[in-house]
């Protein structure tokens, strides 16, 4: 662990940063080249135009690797995984939505979320998820006739 | 010009009528309210209301529809300024000044100057499409491939490389956004890049990418700081602008709306590309580039107009060749075909009380606009009194609507998530947004003018250097690259001597 810590503080958030670019557009770039074109007399290829952004893209990657640190690196093990809550929230609240429709998961995840930000009193918190709950709908779903969710969960009643 | 004026004052006549007047507000106040809904945008809200207006007369059905289409343009930069979250791609820019200046507690000024600068340059826009709509049409039909592909590497230059404070995350943040755009079907049908999921044939759902990578992101960045106990500060916002603020601006404003009109007349350039392009324009010009994505006002008064002059600019090819340059012109353009009214070059000639009828409504359009947007400045800005614990979570759930509405996929609210989290990380770390975002714009377009272009010169690029607009663009690409460059050197140098002034 030790080691590992010894090689984190070695490398700057940005030089991580600069390997894992390097990677994605050297995977980016192999996987263009193999891509082959729907007509022998395309003369430039679907890979072209992904080739030209892959090296163009590595060549960056790796100068943003050997530039210069600038100031004290950002330390790489200060990383709040809380700070990441409030998505992990919405990727459940994106998850559940079709399965059990809009009104439900929206209610639901309104409480989770206005809890979590500090909203006093959970009476408070349901009320108001109710509230614009409702709001929403009627503004989406009877005023501009957009489709929201009505979830799978509804047709087993 | 002596033709012009008695048709235009036919045009105004037919507007100004009660019930036009009636339907050109009605427009304009739709317009707004739709456009400030993610996901809705012009082409949205025009579609949302064919069915109603196919009832009514042509000429009245549409003045409504282009009322609604500037209300629409000008609805969405309403959220990008208040929220961070762009409704379609010509708010993007509007973003990184606007909502600078609403956290600075400026957001009354931000979306005074977004109303007198869609007014001003709308109206610039309305007088191009009056005076110059036919000469125009005609040299818009000369610029091949290579032309657009020069243009876009020089506005996409532009913006990566001034828009941070470092060259390479700035162009490597471009090199994002341009491989996300080959993500899909490419122009000759070949998938790529989809890993085998149907929904990614039609690529990277764009407003996943802009509406994670701007509002996730800022509701992450500002949930961080609530639950950190720094909490954004809720600031008291000044609702009305500066005279000073308006003169500063003016410039930009008129730069913006000469821009805009002769992008937006471009068949396929649309208000997006002539919005970041007004922005980048006036970061060079300016003497003070680095105010720009800290709150400079000009930095909001170019896009803004740039965006509504584009879309009187776009009306040019559509209404004089029958050839729509962006999606709302093409839903336009469905309209007058409902309505029994054939675009192209006779129907200035055969029907001239619905082409001067359309372009008096325009204007009267941006009038509209002034008049309904001004007084309810203040009302938009009180959204920002909402307290943070229900501000944010209620993004977060019209960002996911918006994003639903599109095309109706889980893994576009997936992609939501994960655009949010790369907006998250790359803001934390001094990466620019919006070239990726620009990337993912023009990198469709970009891809499919440069394979044009090889094919055009059968695989021997240095041949289109030598037509003169192609290379005055990639001159001006390159320059806009290497002075930011040279620049960074000199300041660097200079903060080394004075360093070493200090210690010894």
């Amino acid at each position: 662990m030790s080691v590992l810590r010894r090689i984190a503080a070695a490398l700057s958030a940005d030089r991580i940063a600069a390997l894992l670019f390097l990677a994605v557009f050297a995977a980016y770039g192999i996987g263009g080249s193999g891509i082959r074109a729907a007509l022998d007399s395309d003369i430039v290829g679907p890979g072209f135009f992904p080739g030209i952004i892959a090296v163009l893209g590595a060549i960056l990657a790796l100068a943003l690797l050997f530039q210069p640190r600038e100031g004290e690196p950002r330390p790489l093990m200060n990383f709040d995984p809380m700070a990441l809550a409030p998505v992990a929230l919405l990727l459940f609240y994106v998850l559940v939505l079709e399965y059990i429709g809009f009104a439900l998961a929206t209610v639901v995840f309104l409480v989770a979320a206005f809890k979590y930000l500090g909203c006093p009193g959970w009476g408070r918190s349901v009320l108001y998820s109710i509230v614009a709950t409702a709001a929403i709908i009627a503004l989406f779903r009877y005023g501009l006739e957009l489709g929201l969710p009505r979830g799978e969960l509804i047709r087993l009643f | 010009m002596g033709e012009v004026l008695p048709l235009m004052l036919q045009g105004f006549e037919i507007a100004l009528r009660p019930e036009n007047l009636m339907f050109a507000l009605i427009g304009a106040f739709l317009g707004t309210m739709v456009g400030v809904l993610p996901g809705v945008g012009p082409a949205g809200a025009l579609a949302l209301m064919l069915p109603i207006v196919l009832n009514m007369n042509p000429v009245s059905a549409l003045i409504m529809l282009a009322a609604l289409y500037t209300g629409a343009m000008y609805g969405g930069s309403t959220t990008s300024i208040l929220l961070n979250v762009p409704g379609e791609s010509s708010s993007v820019v509007t973003c990184l000044d606007g909502h600078q200046m609403a956290k600075q507690g400026r957001a009354g000024a931000a979306l005074c100057i977004s109303a007198i600068g869609s007014y001003v340059a709308g109206t610039l826009g309305v007088i191009g499409l009056m005076l110059f709509a036919p000469v125009i049409a005609t040299y818009a039909l000369r610029f091949g491939p290579p032309e657009y592909f020069a243009l876009m590497a020089f506005g996409l230059s532009a913006v990566a490389s001034l828009s941070g404070k470092s060259l390479v995350k700035g162009l490597l943040a471009m090199c994002v956004g341009l491989m996300l755009a080959t993500v899909g079907t490419d122009v000759t049908g070949v998938a790529r890049f989809h890993f085998g999921l149907s929904d990614l044939l039609d690529g990277v759902e764009f407003l996943a990418l802009s509406i994670g990578i701007f509002a996730i992101s800022e509701v992450l960045l500002n949930t961080r700081e609530l639950r950190t106990g720094t909490p954004p500060r809720v600031l008291k916002h000044r609702i009305l602008i500066t005279f000073a603020e308006i003169r500063e601006s003016f410039s930009a404003i008129l730069r913006g709306g000469v821009i805009g009109f002769l992008v937006g007349v471009l068949p396929g350039a649309g208000a997006g590309i002539a919005s970041f392009l007004s922005y980048s324009v006036e970061i060079q010009i300016s003497r003070n580039p680095e105010r720009f994505g800290h709150g400079e006002i000009r930095g909001v008064a170019a896009p803004e107009s740039a965006n509504n002059a584009a879309s009187a600019g776009a009306l040019v090819p559509m209404l004089t060749l029958g050839v729509p340059g962006s999606g709302t012109t093409a839903i336009l353009l469905v309209a007058l075909s409902a309505l029994n009214v054939q675009a192209g070059p006779l129907l200035f000639t055969q029907r001239p009380d619905v082409v001067w009828g359309l372009i008096a409504a325009l204007y009267l359009g941006n009038v509209m606009l002034l008049v309904l947007n001004l007084p309810l400045v203040g009302l938009f800005v009180r959204l920002l009194y909402t307290p943070m614990y229900l501000l944010f979570p209620l993004i977060m759930v019209i960002s996911v609507i918006g994003v639903y509405n599109a095309n109706q996929a889980a893994l576009d609210l997936v992609l939501l998530c994960g655009c949010g989290v790369l907006g998250f990380y790359m803001r934390r770390n001094g990466y620019p947004i919006a070239p990726v975002i620009l990337g993912y714009v023009l990198g469709y377009r970009m891809e499919e003018a440069l394979r044009q272009s090889m094919i055009m010169s059968q695989g021997n690029l240095s041949v289109l250097l030598e037509r003169p607009i192609v290379s005055t663009f990639l001159v001006l690409a390159v320059i806009s690259m290497t002075v930011p460059l040279i620049l960074q050197h000199y300041r660097s140098r200079g903060k080394k001597i004075e360093l070493e002034d200090d210690q010894g």
